[in-house]
């Protein structure tokens, strides 16, 4: 190694050369793994590969797509009454960390495990690894949020408005553990020092029943 | 079709330069898990805008503006993290258990390269590891030959510094 204990100061022109040396010596220490890449396709949220200038036919077929999909779904859910996500209450006094990051960004780890409410109020996901139960602190994507059902369950709702968790039961999440480096938002719902569980793709009710 | 087309496209186009890029990534971050968090946020960049790399006549330079972007970007992310001191000191209890992650702490170029701001680190990055000429360097940071020539002269200045203090103790 070109160490520069034995090298300084350096003479003109010679902090070049060492940089030179120095940094293709470390490059090649780096081996990339070529997963990453099929891992990135899969986490990366779909985009039309139109070209640009056909873009706003695009734009504008999509707005009137949606407008009619949306008008439809309000008569429609105007004329049911079958206690969906619209009886949906605000949870008072639960509280949820939310990343700003969108649903779908990057698709990582899985966990599995049973939302629990804490004394204060903290939604978190109570983990079970070899039969030792313990607390894992979740950030949810930033549109998700915390809801009573008509049967006053806390309910966990994503931006779809579709229920994807309640406490009590079984969930799968779809992220990875995370250090707070990345994540660049408070956590109002902590309860342990270390890396958190970001939720960051899918996330699947894995049962309806409330767990043992 | 277009879906299957594009990945197939991506894949053999990622074949080519992944161990490049990665590399890069990894001089510009100076650590593995620093390396490998900003490829993956490099490939889904470039996968997310891959048309616009699909039909670039210079593969190989979009994708190393991709991933000093990125690398950019990062470098904000983390700059506005540590301006909250709630969150740093977690995130200090986080990285402490696991210090095969740090850069180490030696007297050595790389530990002083580790030391430098980032806009001077990835200048140096482009023109010493990648040799770019200074336009190149320029089209890719988005600034001027001069800035180029300038920003590579106060980078040299501040790692002879740092190279001092290593040495120096």
């Amino acid at each position: 190694m070109a160490s520069v204990v034995d090298r300084t100061p350096y003479e003109a022109g010679d902090l070049e050369v060492e940089l030179r040396s120095e940094l293709r010596r470390h490059a090649a220490d780096y081996e990339a793994d070529h997963s990453i890449v099929s891992e990135s396709m899969r986490g990366a949220p779909q985009t039309t590969t139109r070209r640009r200038s056909h873009g706003w036919v695009v734009l504008v077929s999509v707005a009137t797509v949606v407008v009619c999909v949306g008008v439809a779904l309000g008569v429609a859910g105007l004329r049911r009454d079958d206690g969906g996500s619209a009886a949906l209450q605000p949870a008072e006094g639960v509280t949820i960390n939310n990343s700003n990051w969108t649903h779908g960004m990057v698709l990582a780890a899985g966990l599995n495990g049973i939302l629990r409410l804490d004394d204060s109020g903290c939604l978190y996901l109570e983990t079970n690894v070899d039969g030792v139960t313990g607390r894992r602190d979740i950030v949810w994507t930033k549109d998700t949020v915390v809801r009573q059902d008509a049967d006053n369950d806390v309910v966990v709702v994503d931006v779809g408005g579709n229920v994807i968790g309640e406490v009590g039961h079984s969930v799968s999440l779809g992220g990875g553990t995370e250090g707070l480096r990345n994540l660049d938002v408070p956590l109002s719902c902590r309860a342990a020092s270390g890396p958190v569980f970001a939720v960051e793709g899918p996330q699947d009710v894995v049962s309806t029943q409330p767990a043992a | 079709m277009r879906m299957r087309a594009d990945e197939s496209a991506f894949e053999q186009l990622l074949a080519v330069e992944l161990q490049a890029l990665g590399r890069l990534a990894y001089v510009l971050t100076g650590s593995k898990s620093g390396a490998d968090d900003l490829l993956q946020e490099t490939l889904l960049k470039l996968w997310t805008g891959r048309q616009r790399l699909l039909e670039a006549t210079k593969p190989h330079a979009y994708c190393r503006a991709a991933l000093v972007n990125a690398h950019r970007d990062m470098q904000r992310r983390e700059a506005r993290f540590m301006r909250n001191p709630q969150l740093a000191e977690i995130d200090d209890e986080f990285y402490a258990r696991d210090p095969s992650e740090r850069i180490a702490n030696v007297a050595s170029l790389w530990a002083a390269l580790g030391r430098l701001p980032q806009q001077y680190r990835d200048v140096l990055v482009l023109r010493y590891y990648e040799d770019l000429p200074d336009i190149e360097i320029a089209k890719c940071l988005g600034i001027t030959r001069v800035g180029v020539r300038s920003r590579v002269h106060r980078a040299l200045r501040s790692l002879r510094t740092y190279v001092a203090e290593e040495v120096g103790g």
